[in-house]
């Protein structure tokens, strides 16, 4: 009967589910290339920090030792000055050349300027700036003894002066001059270099901060080039895997939907063979109760009775009376039986009925309906009403009959009550088609309408003829057109049977098995 | 009650059916021979010997009542086989069964019988049919081949 799933399927599902777990695998690491990358990036920022900072530090530091280079500039002019001053006056003193006075006086005008600036730009710097008031001061003395020589000399009296050169004080004055300035040179280059040696060490730092930034950064686009790379590999596995488990899947749906239709055919099967089977000897039974019927009748005349009569006075026609009496049984529960078996015969049947789809107009399918039961509904004055409806392309014969079942069902169950009015509407939704049947009839109670699609079921007063197939019988045909049939009803009010049907008809694939293999 | 030279070759394997048949048959007033066979293949048999090589005696007129459900051959076949066969497919059939499947009568009339049955369960119906079936038979010459 049913195939079974393949031996290979459970194995394969297996490896599959394995595949799964490692491509969630794969999908937990970005979160831990993510920590690596924020790490990355944290160490990429302080050396960033550090670097500007270092920057910074270096360019003190070349400010400083530009201003080391100023100061000991500032000394050499200042030392000049003096010396051009003092040789220029000696000049002048010896020749009373007025060059050598010109001189002079330009060099003691420019000592001035010279002293401001070496204040200047030793200010901030503790020993310097002290020693810088000491040689300003020494300067001014020694331009003070310069002065007092040549105002002496000028004056006339030159021996005068000749004394003041020789108490020595102008030469010591020179001496302690070159002593200050000495000093003052030798802390200024000392400092510098200290400055340099700085500058130096913070280069170092600073160029081996930018190659560790460097290093860093290859390695960092070296890991997102190498994680990406995982990525996208990983990817490329899940989407294999996934196209697999899809191709498996579809694999399954198929070898599953092979399996029902065989287990649907295999039911259709037996159920048209059982009902034929059984209405063979069913139609014995019911043939040779109509020849004991036929015997009873003739016998009946042969004794004289009053055959059938519901007066038995005689013993013998008492007999006959329950003879009769027994055999109208027997007939209706065997005809009742006929009945059921048809009903068995025709679900059976119009499974395996091929469909043919054809463009179907509605109305026109309606009105003939309405048409055939307008001799009954003319009787109580019904009124059935259709609406303009959407067509549909089906089974003209299946949609005649769904229909007609349905309308069949709303005047057969109308309320006496009160008038009967049936209204038909349609609408379409997307690629669905939806046909309701409103009617005013008795209505189904709540219980009832559970099951009204059963087999064999009907609901409320059994005083219409039925066998409760009809229902069951649609629901087997809507579907099998790919439908859906619903009903909701309110007791004493009425019933609205709504019924789906696609628009178009299905693909080929999903036709159903050829009908004449499956019969006998 | 004419007796025409027409018998009558009731294919049924159903003893019970075969009895009803032939019960209806004759309480129509058909007096005719019933020849009847329990399988496809004796019937068969029966009949193509019968019309091998005289097609014009008209003393071997005979008509079919044939049941679809037998247990050996199909009925469709055995309809099937006669309507194809030259010298036989002057012969009526009849067919019997138990079902009322549109297709299967569909599939009866184009394979060439000349009448479809349907065992009808409703007792008086079926002796209703029969008997008209053999006031038919009794009335009309079936004409030769």
């Amino acid at each position: 009967m049913a195939r079974l799933a393949p031996s290979g399927e459970g194995r394969s599902l297996e490896s599959l589910r394995t595949e799964l777990d490692s491509v969630s695998a794969v999908d937990r690491k970005p979160f831990s290339q993510l920590i690596i990358l924020m790490g990355a990036a944290a160490l990429v920022a302080i050396i960033a920090i550090a670097s500007v900072l270092l920057t910074f530090d270096n360019r003190a530091a070349g400010t400083g030792i530009l201003r080391g280079q100023r100061v000991t500039t500032d000394i050499a002019r200042l030392l000049i000055l003096v010396h051009r001053a003092e040789s220029s006056q000696r000049g002048f003193l010896l020749t009373t050349n007025r060059a050598y006075l010109d001189l002079y006086h330009d060099s003691i005008e420019k000592v001035g300027p010279a002293l401001e600036t070496l204040t200047e730009s030793t200010r901030n710097d503790g020993s310097l700036a002290t020693e810088a008031l000491n040689l300003r001061t020494l300067v001014n003395a020694k331009i003070g003894e310069m002065e007092e020589v040549l105002s002496l000399f000028q004056g006339g009296r030159k021996n005068e002066a000749l004394g003041v050169v020789k108490t020595n004080a102008g030469k010591n004055l020179m001496d302690q001059i070159r002593e200050s300035t000495t000093t003052m040179w030798q802390v200024s280059t000392g400092q510098t270099e200290l400055r340099i040696d700085t500058w130096r060490h913070k280069n170092n730092w600073l160029l081996a901060v930018q190659l560790g930034a460097a290093v860093l950064v290859l390695v960092v686009s070296g890991l997102a080039i190498w994680s990406g790379i995982r990525h996208t590999r990983g990817l490329q596995r899940t989407q294999a895997t996934l196209l697999r488990a899809n191709e498996l899947l579809e694999e399954r749906v198929v070898a599953r939907t092979v399996d029902l239709q065989e287990a649907n055919e295999e039911i259709q099967k037996f159920a048209y063979v059982i009902s034929h089977d059984l209405r063979s000897p069913l139609v014995n039974i019911m043939g040779f109760t109509a020849e004991l019927g036929t015997i009873r009748r003739e016998t009946a005349q042969l004794l004289g009775l009053r055959a059938e009569s519901g007066l038995a006075r005689r013993p013998a026609e008492k007999v006959d009376h329950e003879f009769g009496e027994a055999l109208d049984f027997i007939q209706q529960s065997t005809r009742k039986m006929d009945r059921l078996i048809s009903a068995v015969l025709k679900l059976a049947r119009s499974g395996q009925r091929r469909f043919h789809y054809e463009l179907i107009n509605m109305n026109v399918v309606m009105d003939e309906i309405a048409a055939t039961l307008k001799h009954r509904t003319g009787e109580t004055g019904a009124e059935i009403a259709i609406e303009p409806l959407p067509p549909l392309v089906s089974d003209r014969l299946a949609v005649e009959q769904i229909f007609g079942n349905i309308l069949d069902n709303a005047v057969k169950y109308l309320d006496e009550g009160r008038l009967g009015r049936i209204l038909v509407r349609g609408r379409t939704i997307g690629r669905v088609v939806i046909v309701e049947v409103e009617d005013n009839g008795r209505g189904i109670t709540h219980e009832d309408l559970a099951r009204v699609f059963d087999l064999f079921r009907r609901g409320g007063k059994r005083d219409r003829p039925g066998d409760g197939i009809g229902l069951a019988h649609l629901k087997v045909l809507v579907r099998r057109l790919g439908g859906r049939i619903s009903c909701r009803s309110t007791p004493g009010v009425g019933s609205v049977f709504s019924v789906l049907l696609p628009q178009a008809a299905p693909s080929p694939a999903t036709d159903a098995p050829d009908a004449e293999s499956t019969r006998r | 009650m004419i007796a025409t030279p027409i018998s009558i070759v009731m294919i049924e394997d159903d003893e019970g059916h075969a009895r009803l048949i032939e019960k209806n048959i004759r309480r129509a007033g058909v007096a005719n021979e019933i020849m009847p066979f329990a399988n496809g293949g004796d019937a068969l048999d029966f009949i193509v010997a019968q019309h091998q090589d005289s097609q014009s005696n008209n003393d071997r007129r005979m008509l079919i009542l044939l049941d679809l459900n037998l247990p050996d051959v199909s009925g469709l076949d055995v309809l099937a086989k006669i309507k194809a066969t030259d010298s036989t497919r002057q012969i009526p059939i009849i067919v019997l069964t138990t079902t009322d499947d549109k297709l299967e009568i569909q599939r009866c009339y184009e394979l060439g019988c000349n009448a479809y049955i349907k065992k009808p369960l409703e007792y008086e119906s079926f002796a209703n049919s029969v008997r008209q079936l053999g006031l038919f038979f009794s009335i009309i010459e079936l004409p030769p081949a």
